[in-house]
């Protein structure tokens, strides 16, 4: 039942690739998008942040390889990383990860479902600017670990995360 | 979903743009993306310790269509569906075609009321306290101009239902309903005001009768400065009446529930910042779209230190009680540092740590609950010679203090240790991972030691991509009653990627062989999954015809970009050999061919004395990327070694123009060498060209080597990527 527990509190705001920290895609409470328009020209969504000309769309190998990356990071050190900076109780989360979850438990991808990019904005870089994607994606997953009384154990789910991509080289 | 398609059709044939011009869907940009997999699973021994439950071919095919207009630059409309064609058990719970997102988008600013609308799938969020989730239905956002631009107001309007595709679409099932206002004021703060209703049905299986619930919530912000400080206060009241589901077939039902939220948090200007937390969840707060815990309180305090060198000390004290208005609340008591960054340990340079540790004190008001958990989580990460190595060392400890109960302890630790060696075979670059896991645990009848080996890799050029992730895994267990168990798992995926075309392979083989097995009922189990999938992506920019989705398909390879008449040392995207030629025409010969690059000795800066070689990388065809490598005569003499760099620098700086990034950190000093070799000194300077960027500054190195690098490439890594040399060239 913990495990249960631990598995499905994961569904929530998750920041993959992160090379930033934006606030407006981590937060307590609503904040304007703003629409653009004559009188607000040129307004960033965000600090530093640009909103896209048009939307840019994210393939399915991105998707698929950045649920791979959360599923391998699931009860690691990684993981805590891997969480957002304000995904809630995520202090509590890991501190139950790390007292309660077996220590041989893993996270399975079964299939990466559908997904849709909820908002994107443009972080101006030198190197490259960055494309960043606040994206959902709906997973079936499974945990899996081994109890040495009652054998292989295994927790399947079906979860919506909301993840944020960030990447090189796609910004238009 | 009728009204998706008459708003679709009203933009397709009713916009001016297309009474002008008869192209169909000329001034739409397209995007579709086909993928279709067949996959087949199977299993040999014992069911029950196989991952996969479900057997034999599974196929689907699923297929994204997407387009956007821009009418002008205030107004734009688009959409996106998908659509899964499935017989396959893990890919959904329906068969046959299922639309599983769809999304109809209009935005426009050049109006008196500037208004986002969504028509289907889409984000609904007020606060964390009363919704944030997805949902199939209608959303309007209407964000009406004060006349200061100080001020700033939304309304958002929305309703749908929490389903994960429109198959059997009944939204009174799961039905939200809410309305939000926000104001944005820079001097008063940002405050807003939300309503929420949420019906759900009937439910003849459990038995459950219809509820319904609604949620009130105000919430604030405000940002207050004082000389150097910048405080941020929140907070929100909710209010929820009606009902909710106590557990999968109970309700509560017309009851009232409080939810309190506050935070303050400051960065002081100095090196140190803080946050307060208080939450408080009232017995009957339980809103059916938010994730915080009913009859909750918590109080957080969090403590950050960022020393000079970017390490980064923290701290935190909480305090929850879950159940807390019940006669036996749990109280939680959590004391715990983080500690991140680079460490200046001198006989270990470029060491960087994570340490995270915390004690849990966890008790219930008739001690049947009383534990203590005691947890230590250190990662620590440096270079060795050319490897990147990482060791991971855990401790966790719990100690049972409960009345009446039957363990005492349990404990457990784990080591894990891997390295990262860059490879490179032919035109296929790529890295390789081995590593050591060892885990043992005690008490609570879990006393056993584990251990394992594990070997990544990866490896990929311009069209192949291949990874290969194996790992054999010994669990050995003490206890009676149990079984011991060694795991091996492999798994293998391939892509081949040419223009819009993927293609495909993933196989992942597990092996699970319980011993003494058969003596507790277990016997071993062989699984397999393999996979196989094709996709298709076809775009077309907006003022294109249709026909050009389809030009890549019929287009003949790409070829590289014409070389220029006069061969420079630095043009990338021209063919190899050409660019071997030119050089030679150029008097720069005797490359050396090493997999994927040719290094020549060659001193192209006339003005500089030291050793000077180019290197050019490519990928069997075209040149990819060219690199000068500059060496220093003594990294250990602080004054040439900066007079070294300045001199190349203001050499560079006459050729290329004014740079259009410098990023320096950290100073020229006795310990140069350890500071580049930690990520504390950088010096990265960056030119634009037509077809690319220049380079220039001095790169961490996975062999320590401390030098000087010019780069050509069509893009770099981010500046805070240190490690961005030619490892390759020695």
């Amino acid at each position: 039942m913990v495990i249960q527990k631990i598995f499905v509190s994961i569904i929530a705001v998750i920041s993959i690739l992160v090379y930033i920290t934006i606030n407006a895609y981590a937060q307590e409470v609503r904040r304007i998008q703003p629409i653009k328009s004559p009188a607000s020209i040129d307004e960033p969504l965000a600090e530093g942040i640009q909103p896209v000309k048009k939307p840019i769309p994210i393939d399915r190998q991105t998707i698929e390889k950045t649920m791979q990356k959360i599923a391998e990071s699931w009860n690691s050190p990684d993981m805590m990383n891997t969480l957002g900076k304000n995904f809630y109780e995520k202090d509590r989360l890991m501190d139950s990860m790390n007292s309660k979850a077996p220590v041989d438990a893993r996270l399975r991808i079964m299939s990466v479902g559908s997904y849709r990019v909820i908002n994107q904005g443009i972080k101006l870089d030198p190197a490259g600017d960055l494309l960043i994607s606040r994206v959902s994606v709906t997973a079936k997953t499974q945990v899996e670990y081994n109890d040495p009384a009652n054998g292989f154990q295994r927790r399947q789910g079906e979860q919506e995360y909301i993840i944020k991509i960030t990447q090189k080289g796609v910004a238009q | 979903m009728p009204t998706f398609i008459l708003i679709l059709f009203s933009f397709l044939f009713y916009t001016p743009a297309f009474a002008e011009d008869k192209t169909p869907l000329k001034d739409f940009a397209l995007s579709l993306e086909n993928t279709t997999r067949y996959e087949n699973y199977d299993f040999w021994g014992d069911p029950a310790g196989s991952p996969y439950q479900n057997t034999g071919g599974q196929f689907y095919n699923e297929l994204t269509a997407s387009f956007s207009r821009r009418l002008s630059d205030y107004e734009s409309f688009q959409g996106r569906f998908d659509v899964l064609y499935n017989d396959s058990r893990y890919r959904s719970q329906h068969n046959g075609l299922v639309l599983e997102r769809g999304n109809l988008t209009w935005e426009k600013g050049n109006t008196s009321v500037p208004f986002r609308t969504q028509l289907g799938d889409n984000f609904s969020f007020m606060s964390i306290r009363t919704i944030q989730r997805s949902l199939k239905g209608f959303q309007l956002e209407l964000q009406p101009a004060f006349s200061s631009q100080d001020r700033k107001q939304s309304l958002l309007f929305f309703t749908g239902t929490g389903a994960d595709d429109y198959r059997d679409f009944t939204p009174a099932k799961n039905l939200f309903s809410g309305g939000s206002y926000l104001i944005e004021d820079k001097k008063w703060g940002n405050y807003s005001f939300n309503l929420l209703q949420n019906h759900q049905a009937s439910e003849i299986k459990d038995g459950l009768a219809a509820r319904n619930q609604l949620v009130g919530s105000i919430t604030g912000e405000k940002i207050l400065a004082f000389r150097k400080q910048k405080m941020t206060l929140e907070g929100e009241v909710a209010y929820l009446k009606g009902d909710y589901n106590l557990t999968a077939n109970t309700t509560e039902t017309n009851k009232d529930g409080i939810g309190l939220f506050g935070q303050f948090t400051a960065d002081t200007g100095t090196p140190f910042n803080y946050r307060l937390r208080y939450e408080n969840y009232g017995k009957n707060y339980r809103p059916n779209a938010s994730s915080v815990n009913r009859d909750y309180e918590g109080y957080e305090a969090h403590g950050g230190w960022r020393f000079a060198k970017g390490l980064n000390l923290r701290g935190r004290l909480q305090y929850f009680v879950d159940a807390a208005s019940t006669a036996n609340p749990t109280d939680t008591y959590v004391a715990g540092t983080n500690l991140t960054g680079p460490l200046a340990v001198s006989f270990l340079p470029g060491l960087t740590t994570g340490l995270d540790a915390f004690i849990q004190d966890a008790k219930n008001k008739d001690r049947t609950t009383n534990t203590r958990t005691a947890n230590l989580n250190m990662n620590f990460g440096m270079p060795v010679r050319t490897w990147a190595a990482r060791l991971v060392l855990i401790a966790r400890n719990v100690e049972n203090f409960a009345d009446n109960a039957n363990w005492a302890g349990q404990r457990s630790y784990e080591t894990n240790l891997s390295a990262t060696h860059a490879i490179a075979l032919g035109s296929f670059k790529g890295s390789v991972t081995p590593g050591l896991i060892y885990q043992n645990m005690a008490g609570n009848a879990t006393n056993r030691d584990n251990y394992g080996v594990n070997l990544g890799l990866q490896i990929a050029n311009a069209m192949h991509q291949i990874g290969l992730d194996a790992k054999f895994f010994s669990q050995n267990a003490y206890a009676p009653g149990t079984s011991n168990e060694v795991t091996n798992n492999v798994g293998f995926n391939y892509r081949f990627t040419k223009g819009p075309h993927i293609f495909g392979i993933e196989t992942n083989y597990t092996d699970r062989d319980p011993t003494p097995g058969t003596a507790i009922g277990q016997s071993s189990t062989q699984a397999y999954k393999f996979a196989v999938f094709y996709t298709l992506k076809l775009d077309k920019e907006q003022g294109k015809p249709i026909s050009s989705m389809f030009s890549k398909l019929a287009a003949q390879p790409e070829e590289a970009a014409a070389a220029a008449t006069a061969v420079s040392p630095f043009s990338i995207g021209q063919p190899l050999q050409k660019a071997v030629d030119g050089l030679a025409a150029q008097g720069i010969t005797g490359g050396l061919m090493q997999p994927g690059l040719v290094v020549y000795e060659a001193r192209l800066l006339n003005e500089i004395d030291q050793r000077q070689r180019l290197a050019l990388l490519h990928d069997e065809k075209v040149v990819t990327k060219t690199a000068l490598i500059i060496d220093f005569d003594d990294v250990g003499n602080q004054s040439t070694v900066s007079q070294t760099f300045e001199r190349v620098r203001s050499i560079l700086l006459k050729r290329f123009g004014s740079p259009v990034d410098t990023f320096e950190q950290g100073q020229f000093s006795p310990n140069f060498a350890r500071d580049v070799n930690s990520g504390k000194f950088v010096r990265i300077i960056e030119w634009r060209t037509e077809n690319g960027a220049v380079r220039f500054g001095i790169p961490q190195r996975l062999d320590r080597q401390i030098r000087m690098e010019l780069q050509y490439a069509s893009k770099f890594p981010s500046r805070n990527e240190t490690f961005w040399s030619v490892e390759e060239v020695r």
